[in-house]
C-alpha cells in the first residue's frame, strides 16, 4: 500500500532562515514531509508558525529577505531548492504548482477585467488567440458555478463578491491546468456558508483534475472536512503527521490536544472555554529544547534542553514530542480529548436534525 | 457693578460625572419615545392625502424595565448620488440589559450596520434607536451625544486596522480616558491603564510598544483594554474574533465574557459563525438582508431551529471530525424558498415564548408543526444520552 504511492514533492531537512535588521532569523526548522500523488494533505498552524513560509518555498515565492539554507525541495526529480534565477522557476509556477490565497483581493487586479485576468493566463500559457481565449475563459468561469457567467466576463473584481472573488481565483489557477494546487487559507475571508460552498468547488474539481492539494489553515473544522493527510506545524517545525484519522482520533502530541479542545464548537454555557495559554514563539527568539514546551502542561524538563526526535506511531502517524519516548511517564491525556468523539457526536446531533422519522 | 462672568460649559469641558447629570435630567419612557416617532411619522406624510395611520412598532421583550436599547422601525440607506441603496428597513430589536446578544448573518446582512448604527457612526435614515428610551439616533443635542459615547463602546474585528500605527499602548487605551477627563492626575491615568492591561492579560512592560510589535491575540487585547477602560454598559463587539487564530479565539471568547460577568455589561456580539455565538451569547438574533428572521435564547436556537436561513447556518458549522463531516448535508438558503404573495406578507411572529421567527401565515403553520416535531427529536435525544451516560455509570462500577 505504501510503495504505491507516488511522491510529488519530497522534503528534506528543509531550513529557511530571513534576514532581518542584521539578524538571521530560523524561519523552518529542519522539516522533512512527503507530499503524496492525488492526496489532501492539510497544514495546520497558528499564525506565525511557518506553514506559509514552507509551501512558498515550493514555488520560489519567498520574500526577498529569505533563503533556504540547507536541505532538499525536490519536485519530479530536480531539486528547486537549488534555483537562482527566477527563468528556472517557469516550468513549475503555475504549470505545475498553482497557488490560491487567502484575500482574493490581492491576487486579482483591480483595473483590469476578470475576463482578462483569466484570459491573459490562457494566452500566454496555451497560445489561444483572444477569441479562443475569451470562449475559454467563459467555460473556466461557468465550471466554477459563476451565473451569468458571459454577462459578468467584463466586470471589475469590486463588482465581484467575496465568495465570487475566490471562485475566479480558482479558475485562473485551473486555467494552467497545474498538478499541485497549494491553497493558503482560501477561506478565512469568507462567510461559513460561502466557505461550504467554495471547499465544496475544491473537493469537487480535485475529484475531476486528480490535483494534489496541499491545504493550509488554522481552521480544524476545515481540515476535518478536507483533508486525508494532516502536518500539525508549531514554531517551524512539523510537530505531528498523520492521516485525518491519526490526528483526529489518536492525536499524540500535546499541541494538538490543546487545538483540538480549543474549539468552541465544543465549547458549553456552564465552563470557559479551554484554550492554549501564552502566545506562541515569535522569530527572533532563540529556541531551545521543545518550542511547545513554556505552553505545556506536559513539559518535561528534558523539553527545555533538548529537541524532540521525530517518533514513528505507525506507519502513517508520527508525532515529535518527548512523550512518546520509552522514558518517558505514561501520561493521560486531558478528558476533553478521551471523550472527543462523544462531544463531536453529540455536537453533530445537534446541528443536524434528521427529522425524517419524525414526520408522520 | 462688578458683572460676574458668565459660565460656559461648553459639552467637550464637562466631566463625565457632569455629562451623566444632564443624561439623567430629562425624563423618558416609552411613551415618550412612541411620541417621537409618531412626530417623526406626522412629519414624513405631511401634506399627504393617504397617509397611513402609526401604527406603535413592537419589540422582542414584554418588560419595560428590562430593556437597554431599543431599535424601533429603523431604517438604515446608504446614497451614492441619486440612487438610494436601503439596507435595512422596519427593524425592531431589542437588547436587555446584561445580556450579550448574538446578532449572526452573512457578509452584507446588515449586522454590522447595525452595531455601528447604535455607536453613531452610520446615520439612520428612519425610525429611531433608543438607549434607556432616550433616542440617540439623528440629531441630538452634543451634550447628549458625549455623555452616550461614554456609555456605548465598540471592540472592531481587524485588531491591526483598528489600532493606530504609529501610537504606543500607553496612548491608545487611555485615549478614551483623556477625552473625557476621567483621571485626577497623570500617576492616576497611568494606574488605571496598567491596571486594565494587566486585567486583559499583557504586561506593564508592554506600556510603550507599539501595535506592530504584537501577535494578532495581543491586538485584539490592546483593543479590548480600550474599550473596557472606559467602564462602559453596552459593548458593541463586531466579529472580534473573525480575523484570529482558532486557538487564540477560546482566549478572547473567555475575557469578553469575564469581563461582561464582572460588570455586568451589556454586549451585542455580532458574527457570523453560529458556533461561537452559542458559547457567549444569551439570545441570538439571525439576520439575513437587513431583517431579522429568527431571534431566540441562545440554546433554544440549537434545539429548534425554524427558519430555512438558520438551519442553512446551523448546517455550515465546521464539524472538526472527519467521519462526521463526510457525512454531513449542507442546507442551502435561498430566497425564492418563500412564497410570499401580496396578501401574505411575511411578519415577525412569536411561536413560542421567546421565540420569534419571521414568516407568512403559510409558513407559521408549516413552522408550528416542525417545532412539534423538533421537540419530540429532542426529548428523544435527551433520554438516549441519559441512558448512555447511565450504563456507562453502571459499567464504572462494575
Amino acid at each position: 500500500m505504501e510503495n504505491e504511492k507516488e511522491t510529488v514533492i519530497s522534503v528534506r531537512n528543509l531550513n529557511v532562515k530571513f534576514l532581518s535588521h542584521g539578524k538571521k532569523v530560523h524561519v523552518i526548522r529542519d522539516v522533512s514531509l512527503d507530499v503524496y500523488k492525488g492526496e489532501t494533505l492539510a497544514i495546520v498552524g497558528e499564525s506565525g508558525s511557518g506553514k506559509s513560509v514552507f509551501t512558498k518555498t515550493f514555488t520560489g515565492m519567498l520574500d526577498a529577505n529569505g533563503y533556504i539554507d540547507g536541505g532538499s525541495v525536490i519536485i519530479d526529480g530536480v531539486d528547486v531548492s537549488k534555483f537562482k534565477k527566477s527563468k528556472e522557476w517557469y516550468g513549475i509556477r503555475g504549470k505545475k504548482i498553482a497557488t490560491i490565497f487567502q484575500d482574493p483581493m490581492t491576487s486579482l487586479n483591480p483595473l483590469l477585467s476578470i475576463g482578462y485576468q483569466i484570459s491573459e493566463v490562457l494566452r500566454i500559457h496555451h497560445g489561444l488567440s483572444k477569441k479562443e481565449a475569451k470562449e475559454e475563459a467563459i467555460k473556466l468561469l461557468e465550471r466554477v458555478k459563476i451565473p451569468n457567467a458571459r454577462k459578468r466576463y467584463d466586470d471589475y473584481p469590486f463588482q465581484y463578491s467575496g465568495g465570487m472573488r475566490q471562485r475566479v481565483v480558482i479558475a485562473i489557477a485551473l486555467a494552467c491546468r497545474p498538478e499541485i494546487l497549494i491553497c493558503d487559507e482560501p477561506t478565512t475571508a469568507l462567510d461559513v456558508t460561502v466557505q461550504t460552498q467554495i471547499l465544496d468547488l475544491i473537493k469537487e474539481l480535485q475529484q475531476e483534475y486528480n490535483w494534489t492539494i496541499i491545504f493550509i489553515t488554522h481552521d480544524l473544522g476545515v481540515v476535518a472536512k478536507v483533508a486525508d493527510r494532516i502536518a500539525v506545524m508549531y514554531g517551524g517545525q512539523i510537530v505531528e503527521v498523520g492521516t485525518a484519522e491519526d490526528v483526529f482520533y489518536r492525536p499524540a502530541h500535546p499541541y494538538t490536544w490543546a487545538l483540538l479542545s480549543s474549539l468552541p464548537q465544543l465549547g458549553s454555557k456552564e465552563e470557559p472555554l479551554l484554550y492554549i495559554k501564552g502566545n506562541p514563539p515569535t522569530f527572533g527568539d532563540e529556541i531551545i529544547g521543545d518550542a511547545f514546551a513554556p505552553r505545556n502542561e506536559y513539559a518535561m524538563r528534558i523539553d527545555y534542553i533538548l529537541d524532540p526526535p521525530m517518533t514513528k506511531i505507525s506507519d502513517t502517524h508520527s508525532a515529535k514530542t518527548w512523550l512518546l519516548d520509552k522514558n518517558a511517564p505514561k501520561v493521560k491525556k486531558p478528558s476533553i480529548i478521551r471523550n472527543l468523539r462523544e462531544r463531536m457526536e453529540i455536537a453533530a446531533k445537534e446541528l443536524q436534525k434528521e427529522l425524517g422519522d419524525y414526520y408522520e | 457693578m462688578n458683572k460676574e462672568p458668565k459660565k460656559v460649559t461648553s459639552p467637550k469641558r464637562m466631566s463625565k460625572t457632569e455629562l451623566e447629570a444632564v443624561y439623567m435630567s430629562e425624563h423618558h419612557d416609552n411613551a415618550s419615545l412612541m411620541n417621537y416617532l409618531k412626530e417623526q411619522h406626522d412629519k414624513k406624510y405631511r401634506r399627504k392625502k393617504d397617509a397611513p395611520p402609526f401604527v406603535e412598532p413592537k419589540g422582542q421583550v414584554k418588560n419595560e424595565d428590562e430593556i437597554l436599547v431599543k431599535l424601533r422601525d429603523v431604517r438604515i440607506a446608504f446614497k451614492r448620488g441619486n440612487t438610494e441603496r436601503v439596507v435595512i428597513e422596519h427593524l425592531n430589536l431589542d437588547i436587555k440589559k446584561g445580556e450579550i446578544l448574538g446578532l449572526v448573518g452573512e457578509s452584507g446582512s446588515g449586522k454590522t450596520t447595525i452595531g455601528r448604527a447604535i455607536i453613531r457612526i452610520n446615520p439612520v435614515s428612519g425610525g429611531v434607536i433608543a438607549y434607556n428610551n432616550i433616542p440617540i439616533s439623528g440629531k441630538i443635542n452634543r451634550t447628549l451625544e458625549r455623555a452616550i459615547k461614554t456609555k456605548i463602546q465598540m471592540v472592531f474585528q481587524d485588531p491591526s486596522a483598528s489600532l493606530n500605527e504609529r501610537a504606543n499602548v500607553d496612548y491608545i487605551v487611555s485615549e478614551g480616558l483623556r477625552a473625557f477627563h476621567l483621571y485626577e492626575n497623570e500617576e492616576d491615568r497611568l494606574n488605571k491603564v496598567t491596571e486594565m492591561l494587566e486585567k486583559v492579560g499583557l504586561m506593564p512592560e508592554h506600556l510603550k510598544r507599539y501595535p506592530h510589535e504584537f501577535s494578532g491575540g495581543q491586538r485584539q487585547r490592546i483593543g479590548i483594554a480600550r474599550c473596557m477602560i472606559m467602564g462602559p454598559e453596552l459593548v458593541i463587539a463586531d466579529e472580534p474574533i473573525s480575523a484570529l487564530d482558532v486557538s487564540i479565539r477560546a482566549q478572547v471568547l473567555n475575557l469578553i465574557k469575564q469581563f461582561q460577568q464582572e460588570n455586568n455589561m451589556t454586549v451585542l456580539f455580532i458574527a457570523h459563525d453560529l458556533s461561537v455565538v452559542r458559547y457567549i451569547s444569551d439570545r441570538i438574533a439571525v439576520i439575513n438582508s437587513g431583517k431579522i428572521v429568527e431571534l431566540c435564547d441562545a440554546n433554544r436556537l440549537f434545539e429548534a431551529p425554524l427558519h430555512p436561513y438558520t438551519k442553512a447556518l446551523l448546517s455550515a458549522v465546521p464539524i472538526p471530525d472527519p467521519r462526521i463531516e463526510s457525512k454531513k448535508k449542507i442546507v442551502v438558503y435561498s430566497p425564492d424558498m418563500h412564497h410570499y404573495t401580496e396578501d401574505d406578507m411575511p411578519d415577525f411572529y412569536e411561536i413560542e415564548p421567546n421565540h420569534f421567527v419571521r414568516a407568512n401565515k403559510e409558513e407559521l403553520e408549516r413552522y408550528k408543526k416542525d417545532l412539534e416535531v423538533l421537540n419530540k427529536y429532542n426529548e428523544q435525544m435527551k433520554e438516549e444520552l441519559k441512558s448512555k451516560k447511565d450504563t456507562k455509570k453502571g459499567g464504572g462500577k462494575k
